[in-house]
């Protein structure tokens, strides 16, 4: 889906919503990113049923990515899962061993990885200090 | 293969060596042959590859030094251009390397690799009735070099370096050079953890998150692989891990 917020910055709204327990509306976002972070909920939904969590979790490679469409590029469910789902995995389970050894052999899915989680905390610290004022 | 820093052909450069009027080399007795190797007076017209690499493969050879001088006379300048390039594709001036210096010592050491062990590296060369082929060869082994030789200065900034100097460099470099960069460090750190594999991956990816994606600390603690960790632990980690750059600078600089 193409939109103009990255996935990082939706995941942060969406964040947000899920731990006040209630859709919001923000004003700042446009149409289209309204809608973006509205996917990415019905996403949510699916993923937390045991059966999305784990097709999403099984299908990474265990070396790098050998075609030009890497597997975390606009993988939106992956990130979903990892960041709003499943994220009381220990340091130690074989998905994350997996996910340190993908990372570590495939620089694009790294570079990619990374812009998320900046994105991620950043508007996650943004919000919050919009919410306590 | 003379030591110093200036780059060395392999020749024995006080040897003398003088044309007589005939266009025969006058130092070596035209009798005298080794090896069945054609008599000097035959070498006043330019070396075939074929007829050059044997020769530049043989220390005992009586035309070990010409052969050499030939060859550095006629593949010297295209290694410079081939290093030269690949120094500017690496920016190495934003690596605070001397660029000619630089270019100089990778010159230097694709001579002595292409010398030692009886010219072994020539001598692999199958393709010896062609010229291009050759300088493709040539060209290859000229940019590994180059490679090999600045990657040790780009690992050191990614560990050392000052943060957003090494971006700064990141940004400066083309994004398969990047890629390359990484590559080479994420499997230096693999040899470097060796049989220690309990989190080696786990705590090479966080020195990347911290180095190389220069994420802060509470950025990385929201990784969901990672987010049971501390702080400390984070530091603990990164400084393991590039403990071993921080030594070999110091031995370097020692």
């Amino acid at each position: 889906m193409q939109q103009e917020m990255s996935i990082g910055h939706a995941l942060a709204y969406l964040a947000h919503e899920i731990h006040a327990g209630r859709k919001r509306d923000w004003p700042e976002l446009n149409e289209k990113a309204q809608e973006y972070v509205q996917s990415l909920r019905d996403r949510w939904e699916w993923i937390r049923s045991d059966q999305g969590s784990q097709a999403i979790l099984t299908g990474l490679p265990k070396t790098g990515c050998q075609t030009d469409q890497t597997y975390l590029n606009n993988n939106d469910d992956f990130f979903v899962a990892r960041l709003l789902v499943c994220r009381d995995d220990e340091h130690g389970s074989d998905f994350c061993v997996r996910l340190f050894g993908h990372l570590n052999d495939c620089y694009r899915c790294f570079e990619e990885f990374c812009q998320v989680l900046r994105d991620f905390y950043q508007m996650n610290q943004k919000l919050l200090t919009r919410l306590k004022e | 293969m003379n030591s110093g820093n200036k780059p060395s052909s392999g020749i024995d450069e006080s040897v003398p060596s003088s044309k007589s009027d005939d266009g025969a080399f006058s130092n070596t007795p035209q009798s005298t042959q080794q090896h069945g190797e054609p008599p000097m007076h035959q070498f006043d017209h330019s070396f075939s590859l074929k007829e050059l690499i044997p020769l530049c493969a043989d220390p005992e050879s009586e035309h070990y030094n010409h052969a050499w001088l030939e060859f550095t006379k006629r593949y010297k300048m295209f290694m410079y251009k081939v290093i030269t390039r690949k120094c500017r594709e690496f920016n190495i001036a934003r690596l605070s390397l001397d660029f000619s210096e630089t270019v100089n010592d990778i010159v230097f050491e694709v001579f002595f690799k292409l010398n030692i062990d009886h010219a072994k590296a020539l001598q692999d060369f199958r393709a010896v009735d062609d010229e291009r082929k050759f300088l493709a060869y040539i060209a290859i082994i000229c940019e590994r070099m180059t490679s090999r030789y600045i990657k040790k200065y780009v690992e050191d900034f990614v560990i050392t370096g000052p943060p957003d100097l090494f971006r700064a460099y990141m940004n400066s470099i083309t994004p398969d050079l990047s890629w390359a960069v990484y590559e080479d460090l994420v499997s230096d750190l693999r040899e470097q953890a060796g049989q220690r594999k309990k989190n080696s991956e786990r705590d090479i990816h966080i020195l990347m998150l911290r180095r190389w994606a220069e994420l802060s600390k509470q950025m990385i603690l929201m990784h969901p692989c990672i987010a049971s960790l501390s702080e400390h632990t984070l530091d603990v980690v990164v400084n393991r891990m590039g403990g071993p750059f921080k030594a070999n600078k110091k031995d370097e600089l020692s």
